[in-house]
């Protein structure tokens, strides 16, 4: 199991890539100094602000926040090296990739987010041209 | 931009990919067992979601472009 600002740790002692600004690449570090934001800034665990603001509004019942040691049956088996690794916890992504859902969850959440009901019109615009 | 094979520009944790019928919008994700997509079109005409279990990771170029061209098929035709 891991906590997020060990993870944050482990990004951050490496060198950036680029200066900021310039250039841009995927980075789950960078989702998990988000996810840190939102904790520090609602003093609120981020699962819990997911599933107030995001997963109960648009009705995602499918959808968790995993972050244990397992996952919610039935869930498609996931391998890695040859092993079932479906109950890996997805602490170590946390932020970054620990939302264990539905294909109809995710068309319903992306729809959801493209027409409005998710963030404000002035954010969802930033979010598509950043 | 160059495809970085996180779609062909990248905001705010939303990429869009240019497909044959619309832009895409969505993300697509990576864990070891388990890869998806998610591409959906603005007007919400078009959108496909796909969710598989994998056995290696990283993906094989090969895997991965699959992956790709399936859910860019499956968003035009949806």
């Amino acid at each position: 199991m891991w906590a997020p600002r060990p993870l944050a740790d482990i990004g951050l002692s490496h060198p950036p890539l680029f200066k900021p600004g310039t250039h841009w690449s995927y980075s789950n570090t960078n989702y998990v100094l988000l996810g840190l934001i939102v904790e520090a800034v609602t003093n609120d665990r981020l699962g819990n602000e997911l599933v107030k603001r995001i997963i109960h509004p648009i009705g995602l019942h499918d959808t968790t926040f995993a972050t244990g040691r397992q996952v919610a049956a039935p869930a498609a088996h996931g391998y890695y090296q040859g092993k079932d690794i479906t109950a890996l916890s997805g602490s170590y992504a946390w932020a970054a990739g620990a939302i264990v859902s539905t294909a109809s969850d995710l068309d319903r959440f992306y729809r959801a987010l493209l027409t409005g009901k998710v963030v404000p019109a002035a954010q969802l615009k930033a979010m598509e041209s950043a | 931009m160059t495809n970085t094979g996180l779609g062909d520009s990248y905001g705010l944790g939303l990429l869009r990919e240019t497909t044959s019928c619309d832009a895409g919008w969505g993300h697509n994700g990576l864990v070891p067992g388990y890869a998806s997509w998610a591409l959906t079109s603005k007007d919400g005409r078009h959108s496909a979601i796909v969710l598989t279990n994998v056995r290696t990771f990283p993906l094989s170029p090969n895997l991965g472009a699959a992956l790709a061209d399936l859910a860019m098929t499956a968003f035009c035709d949806s």
